[in-house]
């Protein structure tokens, strides 16, 4: 929770978000029913730190995390979000949730996303290369070579060979295509990337690759995560702390290891004991 | 003990655009009266293939089982008739697939898909008995108010509820084998344990029905299975008892996939462990070793020669030139 | 809690055992997944071309339909009554290129002269000039009343599928109403799918309340009766006939070509605002918002070309049904205006003459070969544009 001694260090400030989807129904379409998505999420994310962001399938993870990069009301038709979202930049602190499109523009560099289906996220019909530069062609005045060059290094820098740029999505593995979805969020030089469930789709062995690749970078750019997973153990690898979401809101927040080792809250321990551990000795 | 179902030399190619995909290549596998047998791997190692060949349900155009037999009750379940294998599929194996949402037909009361299985393997139980079975079976899989589900269509069911049908479906008719594909891959954590835990409960009340539980998550595997077999690029790389396998991996792909999961106890690592990197594209497999591009403990024979699967302790198979002594002289499997 | 760093990647057994140290180990460059390294990078576009190249029979059908449609374009230097080259007295004309009265030649008639006549007058005087027709030398609208007999002819030596009620020339009417069938359809198409196309994007990008409405006005729209209304547009816009080579360019070619596009880009509407709604909800788009890429460009240069997909799937089996349309409305009476070369037409002289079996059998033949290999086309289209073969998704 929020306290007032050390908010310098705070860099990003969720009060009370609350998110609505309308349902619209009948002949002459209007609000019959709501789905409340989010329900009152407070949490604060400070720089260099991995929230981690957990619950089951359903209980607002997900758009939690549109909210903060301010996509909702542009990928819905109708949305209500209220609360605030507070954004410490260097220039002062701004309240995303109330900025409109054009003045969000501003604050894009900053906030980036990885999502969580490797096949979807990225457009088929782009060259990696041109996925990874459209971020610079947006927010910089870079020239055609600066761009190529930073292209090359970014594919580098997410351990893809740089000669990868000229090719298409589909040419990729899994575990490729997310270390792409990387590579352009880390385009702009963001200082906070939001994971949405990064290595959910992947094999065990790639998401291992994977993780270990966003602890790197995050040590290497001074990044702050919102690492959202519906599974306990990976974020565990990379969390510092753990917010367990329940039904659109947070039931239990804390330390990483203290979450595991003494969950509270009753839904954590059933969530945590559900989880299955590569033990045979634990034998159901 | 003889096992319940043999699987020899199994070969199911897929002949497309872009060459031959052996999907399944060499596939040697027993299942145990009364056991649960986990098959894990990473995606693409042909798990699903192997288990629909069993059931012949390979599709076809582009797959084809090119070669091999499946010993099952004294018979060799590929060269069944279809009329045969049809007899065989629901009532002595059945199957259950990962997608709850899709394995169950949208515009048929759960009712009616419960009661069509038990009507089409005993056209003489029609009507009330039919009813009376469904009824039973969906309180068995922990179906609450079975008289009222009866009633309803899959989509006014959550997805574990969905899993609990299916699971009725298959069971309903008593198979001695039940083959289940990711049946939990799709579900929340909680829902998955109650699944998991469910097949288990039906399995001893139902004494010699044995489970072959395909997954790709090795923690459900060391959690639920009695036997584990380690499949990578087409072909059995390890097959031991539970304990075994975990405490004593053999196979270096065995050992680099346990390293890398990640654990809710224990000590934290600061790092996770990772085999590097991906699964090769199915058309590019090696002649040799198919874990040979990954492998950290490779050596000279392993890209050109396939090792043999040996029994290299009682009871724990294993297929790598690390514990073949005499490599090179057991050209068997190759 | 710390580990001593020596042993971070010990912490259990099993990993200690392991011989993978983790940095090291994604070090190693996973390569390439998908085709040999060394290929070239192929777009999803190119890759299915490929595809289609290789279904051999729509490809070829493909081919022999986009040749002949190209070389139709020069029928006037094939298949014509006005001569290539004439040298006179002298002189040398271009009658293809240029038009020349009948007394240039010394021919007492108006207007254009017989070019036919001319190569045998010429011939006979032997004064060295000469004439030089196009290998097949009759026009689509010329009626050739100097054969024996009344029309229609049988085939016969001069004609080779014979000549229709009017005493012109099946083959010739058959090879020009070829391009005025193709060219219609495609300008239909053309028309219809760009209509579409911008106004289901419009519908699926935007959403909301102008879907709403755009909805509602299509289902009006698409409740309007088609044939009704040709028959009565047809009786108030009276075809205005404007003599010359070029048929096409009659007001009431274009006039059909609008009523039918002004029926057909519903269908294709539907989809692509369907296609938008799938779309518009993946992540990539998510993503793109996210970079803060403005508004159209999303529309055009992300959304669009992944929801195009139906229009080509779809536009061989619309060439076919605008071709079965004009020949519809053609036999009905309600296409092109009289004279144009055009198969309904002769399929219509079929069906009044049906113990003439050259008006029956060859005007069927021909459209039912022509369909029959665009519909091939389509096939592989279809083929080459599924997704299933290479999904590498489960
Ligand atoms: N665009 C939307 N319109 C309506 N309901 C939505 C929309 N997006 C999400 N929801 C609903 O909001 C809830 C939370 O969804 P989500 O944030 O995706 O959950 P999670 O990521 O935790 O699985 C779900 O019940 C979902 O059905
Ligand atoms: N319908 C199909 N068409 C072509 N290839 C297929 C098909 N189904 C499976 N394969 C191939 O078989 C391989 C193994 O697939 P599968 O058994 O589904 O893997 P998994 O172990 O993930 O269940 C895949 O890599 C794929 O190339
Ligand atoms: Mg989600
Ligand atoms: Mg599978």
């Amino acid at each position: 929770m929020t306290t007032a001694t050390d908010t310098s260090d705070v860099i990003l400030d969720l009060q009370d978000l609350r998110v609505r989807f309308p349902v619209f129904g009948g002949i002459i379409p209007r609000k019959t029913s709501e789905v409340r998505a989010v329900d009152g999420v407070s949490l604060t994310l400070r720089r260099g730190e991995t929230v981690g962001l957990v619950g089951e399938s359903g209980c607002g993870k997900t758009t939690v995390g549109r909210a903060i990069v301010n996509i909702l009301r542009k990928m819905t038709y109708r949305v209500d979000i209220e609360g605030r979202i507070v954004y410490h930049h260097p220039s002062g602190a701004v309240d995303l949730a109330s900025l409109g499109q054009r003045q969000m523009r501003r604050y894009r560099p900053d906030l980036q996303m990885v999502f969580q289906d490797p096949y979807s996220s990225l457009n088929p019909r782009m060259t990696v290369g041109a996925i990874v530069e459209e971020p610079l062609r947006i927010h910089t005045r870079q020239t055609k070579a600066e761009r190529r060059d930073r292209v090359r290094w970014l594919l580098e820098k997410v351990r893809l060979s740089p000669e990868h740029a000229t090719r298409y999505p589909h040419e990729f593995s899994g575990g490729q295509r997310q270390r792409i979805g990387i590579a352009r969020a880390l385009a702009t030089n963001p200082k906070i990337v939001i994971a949405d469930e990064p290595v959910s789709a992947l094999d065990v062995s790639i998401q291992a690759q994977v993780i270990n690749l966003m602890q790197d970078l995050q040590e290497e750019f001074g990044l702050s995560y919102i690492f959202i997973s519906h599974d306990l153990s990976v974020v565990r690898h990379i969390a510092n702390r753990i917010c367990v979401m329940y039904f659109g809101r947070i039931v239990e927040e804390g330390p990483a290891e203290e979450i595991y080792l003494r969950p509270q809250h009753p839904y954590s321990k059933t969530l945590l004991a559900a989880v299955p551990r590569p033990d045979p000795d634990r034998r159901r | 003990m003889t096992p319940l179902l043999q699987i020899r030399g199994l070969r199911t190619h897929f002949f497309t655009e872009s060459g031959v995909a052996k999907a399944v290549d060499g596939v040697d596998l027993d299942i145990r009266p009364g056991e649960v047998l986990g098959l894990v791997g990473e995606s693409g190692s042909g798990k699903s293939v192997t288990a629909l060949s069993i059931l012949r349900l390979v599709p076809d155009p582009p797959g084809r089982i090119v070669d091999g037999e499946i010993w099952f009750k004294g018979r060799n379940l590929l060269a069944l008739s279809w009329e045969e294998i049809r007899k065989v599929r629901g009532r002595e194996i059945s199957m259950i697939f990962q997608e709850p949402m899709t394995s169950l037909n949208p515009v048929f009361t759960i009712g009616n898909q419960v009661m069509e299985m038990i009507v089409q393997h005993e056209p003489s139980a029609r009507g009330d008995v039919a009813r009376r079975r469904a009824l039973q079976m969906l309180g068995e899989v922990g179906i609450p108010e079975p008289e009222t589900r009866m009633k309803q269509y899959p989509h006014e069911l959550s997805g574990g509820m969905r899993q609990r049908i299916m699971i009725a479906i298959a069971l309903v008719m008593n198979p001695a084998l039940l083959i289940a594909d990711e049946p939990t891959t799709a579900l929340d954590v909680t829902i998955q344990a109650q699944i998991l835990n469910l097949m288990l409960e039906l399995k001893t009340r139902h004494e010699a029905g044995a489970i072959l539980l395909i997954t790709h998550n090795l923690a459900v595997v060391a959690e639920t299975c009695d036997r584990v077999a380690v499949m990578y690029g087409g072909k059995i790389q390890e097959v031991a008892p539970v304990r075994d396998l975990f405490r004593n991996p053999l196979h270096p792909y065995t050992r680099g996939l346990l390293a890398s999961l990640p654990r809710v106890d224990g000590p934290k690592a600061e790092r996770l462990t990772t085999i590097p990197g991906a699964v090769p594209d199915i058309h590019m497999l090696p002649p040799g070793c198919k874990f040979t591009t990954r492998c950290p403990e490779r050596f000279e024979p392993c890209p050109g020669l396939e090792p043999p699967l040996v029994e290299r302790e009682p009871d724990h198979w294993v297929r790598c030139h690390l514990h073949d002594d005499c490599h090179g002289y057991f050209g068997r499997h190759s | 809690m710390t580990i001593p760093r020596d042993q971070r990647n010990s912490v259990s057994e099993i990993a200690a055992r392991t011989a993978i140290e983790s940095h090291e180990a994604e070090q190693v460059a996973a390569p390439l997944a998908g085709a040999v390294a060394a290929a070239p990078p192929e777009s999803v576009f190119r890759r299915r071309l490929r595809k289609f190249r290789r279904i051999k029979r729509g490809y070829y059908s493909f081919l022999l339909i986009a040749t002949a449609y190209i070389l139709s374009f020069l029928l006037p230097l094939a298949v014509n009554s006005t001569a290539l080259v004439v040298s006179y007295q002298g002189d040398y004309y271009v009658p293809i290129w240029r038009y020349y009265p009948a007394s240039t030649f010394g021919q007492a008639a108006f207007g254009e002269p017989d070019y036919r006549a001319l190569q045998a007058e010429l011939a006979q005087a032997g004064a060295g000039d000469w004439v030089l027709m196009p290998p097949y030398p009759y026009s689509p609208n010329e009626s050739l009343l100097d054969q024996p007999g009344y029309p229609p002819h049988p085939p016969s030596r001069q004609h080779f599928l014979g000549t229709d009620d009017r005493g012109r020339d099946v083959l010739v009417r058959l090879t020009y109403g070829f391009n005025v069938s193709l060219t219609f359809a495609l300008l239909v198409m053309l028309i219809a799918d760009g209509l579409g196309v911008t106004i289901g994007s419009l519908l699926g990008y935007v959403s909301g309340t102008l879907d709403l409405l755009g909805q509602r006005v299509i289902e009006i729209w698409s409740s309007l009766p088609f044939l009704y209304t040709i028959i009565i547009v047809s009786s108030i816009v009276v075809p205005v006939y404007v003599p010359g080579r070029m048929q096409i360019m009659q007001p009431s070619f274009w006039l059909l070509v609008i009523i039918l596009s002004a029926f057909e880009w519903m269908g294709i509407t539907y989809y692509i605002r369907g296609e938008f709604y799938r779309e518009k909800a993946k992540d990539y788009v998510a993503a793109a918002i996210v970079t803060g890429v403005s508004e159209p460009a999303i529309m055009f240069r992300h959304i669009l070309p992944n929801a195009l997909t139906p229009v080509i799937s779809f536009a061989p089996f619309t060439i076919v049904a605008n071709i079965g349309a004009l020949v519809a409305l053609d036999f009905l009476g309600f296409g092109l205006p009289a004279p144009t070369p055009s198969w309904g037409e002769l399929i219509g002289q079929g069906m009044e003459n049906l113990t003439k079996w050259w008006l029956v059998f060859f005007p069927l033949g021909a459209l039912f070969t022509t369909l029959l290999l665009v519909v091939f086309i389509g096939e592989a289209v279809r083929e080459a544009f599924d997704p299933k073969e290479y999904s590498r998704l489960r």
